[in-house]
């Protein structure tokens, strides 16, 4: 069970310390894009890159924290019975549903694999500017999410097996994460 | 396999899954991402998989969703940037007076709050832990105080910028610019609206909103000293949707001035921190995750309906709904109610639109205006119950003394209002649509 749980804490520690990190991603995207409007009107002259830049960095910004999320268990769902289930009750049915969560998450991995193989292959680049920046390196990025979403998925899914045989589940290891400054779930 | 299912019942199939799973807890993105995959297997095979991935990339190359960080940073720096205590502060010593007066100021404050911000929560929790205390202090009935904030908070997403107005055009494929432009007017109405609901109850019952004793109240010197409070919002509305009515800047631009000004009335305050930006970073980072992954099964999942053909017999449906056009839409309305009661509005938006928009066209309906109704209808989910956002925002800063129970029948007088704001808007669809013709005519 150690080697389990050393397993999904090291995951569940990379998710959070990914988000950490690239949440600070929005200054960037500020800059940017308010960085082009005042070019625009003060000198008469855009940044030719700068929209572009913020919309591949706003890509990976924006599917990256699917594990991270997952692991806070915050991803959007109707209470309205789940929350009056007991925890074992939770976990079963959790189980029973995750193959959703598979079959969704799984075909992204397979599939974004062969889209960012692909794009490697070609060093595939954008045209829609003079600028031609590389592609390849978000495409690959989608694999990487959907592979971090994938796995701390596997991680709750461990858990809620623990939880249904009557074991003790470490928190800090398999969710839900609570960091920041309110331990609240967060909704749109 | 395909061809021995009935489109009817595979209709059914899909929706009756849909709502099943939905309701068994099963986060929305996992729900919608997983039948996609389900249903276009049965209806492509294996080899319509790559469509999974190549929405998600189509997603990441979406300009305009870039609004959607930027807004919600906004929205997060403003609620801890003092502003409202500011505005509260004004509004307490120009309104205190008049019975009622605390209930209207704090409405009115929730819809300069909702000119700032594309989102609804903030709102809801700057006022409850603001003006709520200080109403139920001076003796104001706790539902109608309530309800007042569950209301005014909800008008973050009607009265621009606004996150699901964004979402809206991108399904739609309408102007943000005209969206936005579409909602002041509503906007504004709803405000009128509701300040008047609390001004004639209040004056009939004086006992639920009590007036300010005589002495409490403030001098003509301190009452205009206070309206100073309102340069920095208004600075910060002029700022965002002056760039975007006047063709300044993009949409996503002016997401971006509006951050500007975000830290620019922070700063003015002295309540500008690394420790504040950071906060608001992640909150930010996990808002917009939890919303663009829906977005993005929601896709996978208006493909998987979009291939199975299911158009046609749900518009065909339709056409059993007796009273035409008018029919149609209030039928959509009423869905649109019951799902609010249990769903957040990114879900429902995600999950209907594909459904509704073919009637929408269908019947030539104004595609802005009926993003209006649709907006509307979405206020009023985020504050009926059992699951309503504002319902649980307010309870988390709500003091002890105030139940859920409370908070719960406090909605109703103010979704009534409501509704009738919505009746207005269908009767007189100018109340929406004057502004966006007025501004977008000659561009």
């Amino acid at each position: 069970m150690g080697a389990i749980t050393m397993f999904a804490r090291t995951f569940t520690t990379l998710n959070a310390r990914i988000a950490r990190v690239v949440s600070y991603v929005v200054l960037l995207l500020f800059v940017f894009l308010l960085g082009d409007v005042v070019m625009r009107y003060l000198t008469e002259s855009p940044i030719s890159w700068s929209a572009e830049a913020s919309k591949l960095i706003f890509g990976v910004y924006a599917i990256i924290g699917g594990g991270y999320i997952l692991a806070r268990r915050d991803h959007v769902n109707v209470d309205l019975f789940y929350s009056n289930f007991s925890p074992r009750k939770k976990a079963v049915v959790d189980i029973s549903t995750s193959f959703l969560f598979f079959l969704f998450i799984g075909v992204l991995v397979v599939q974004s694999f062969s889209l960012a193989s692909d794009s490697v292959a070609r060093m595939e680049v954008s045209y829609e500017t003079t600028w031609r920046p590389w592609i390849w390196p978000s495409k690959c990025m989608i694999v990487v999410a959907a592979a971090l979403l994938l796995i701390q998925g596997i991680i709750k899914l461990i858990a809620d097996i623990m939880i249904v045989m009557g074991m003790e589940v470490d928190e800090d290891a398999y969710g839900p994460l609570r960091d920041g400054e309110d331990g609240e779930k967060e909704s749109v | 396999m395909y061809d021995l299912l009935s489109i009817e019942f595979l209709t059914l199939l899909f929706f009756g899954l849909l709502f099943g799973f939905i309701m068994l807890g099963v986060p929305l993105a996992f729900v919608l991402g997983g039948l996609s995959v389900i249903f276009l297997y049965f209806e492509q095979g294996p080899i319509a998989f790559y469509l999974i991935a190549s929405k998600m990339w189509d997603l990441m190359e979406t300009s305009s969703l870039i609004a959607i960080p930027l807004y919600i940073f906004m929205a997060m720096l403003l609620e801890r940037s003092g502003v409202a205590h500011d505005l509260y502060r004004m509004m307490h010593l120009w309104w205190g007076g008049v019975r009622g007066g605390l209930a209207i100021g704090t409405v009115a404050i929730c819809a300069i709050f909702a000119a700032m911000s594309g989102i609804s929560g903030a709102a809801v929790v700057t006022m409850g832990t603001i003006a709520l205390p200080q109403m139920l202090e001076r003796g104001y009935d706790k539902r109608l105080a309530l309800g007042a904030i569950n209301a005014g908070g909800g008008w973050g997403i009607l009265i621009p910028p606004s996150i699901l107005m964004v979402l809206y055009a991108l399904i739609t494929e309408v102007s943000i610019g005209k969206l936005f432009a579409a909602g002041v007017g509503p906007g504004l109405l709803l405000f009128v609206m509701v300040s008047i609901y609390i001004g004639v109850r209040c004056w009939l019952q004086p006992h639920l909103g009590p007036s300010l004793p005589p002495e409490e109240r403030a001098s003509w010197g301190e009452k205009f000293s206070a309206l100073s409070s309102v340069f920095l919002p208004i600075f910060i509305i002029f700022i965002v949707l002056g760039a975007i009515f006047t063709g300044v800047a993009t949409v996503t631009e002016a997401a971006a001035v509006g951050v500007f000004g975000a830290l620019v009335a922070s700063a003015v305050n002295r309540k500008l921190s690394w420790q504040v930006i950071s906060e608001s970073a992640l909150r930010t980072f996990r808002l917009t995750t939890i919303i663009t992954w829906i977005v993005f099964a929601a896709h996978a999942y208006s493909t998987a309906y979009t291939a199975m053909g299911a158009e046609a017999f749900i518009t065909g449906l339709t056409e059993l709904i007796p009273g035409g056009k008018w029919g149609a839409l209030g039928f959509m309305m009423f869905v649109l109610f019951l799902l609010g009661m249990v769903l957040d509005p990114v879900g429902i938006m995600l999950i209907t639109l594909p459904v509704f928009l073919p009637l929408v066209r269908l019947h030539g309906f104004d595609e802005v205006w009926f993003g209006i109704l649709f907006v509307v209808m979405m206020e009023i989910s985020y504050m009926t119950p059992p699951f309503g956002f504002n319902l649980f925002y307010l309870r988390s800063v709500a003091p002890p003394s105030v139940s859920m129970k409370d908070i719960y029948w406090s909605v109703g007088p103010y979704t009534v209002v409501e509704l009738m704001g919505l009746f207005i808007i269908v009767l007189f669809p100018a109340v929406a649509l004057w502004l966006p013709d007025l501004i977008f005519a000659t561009r």
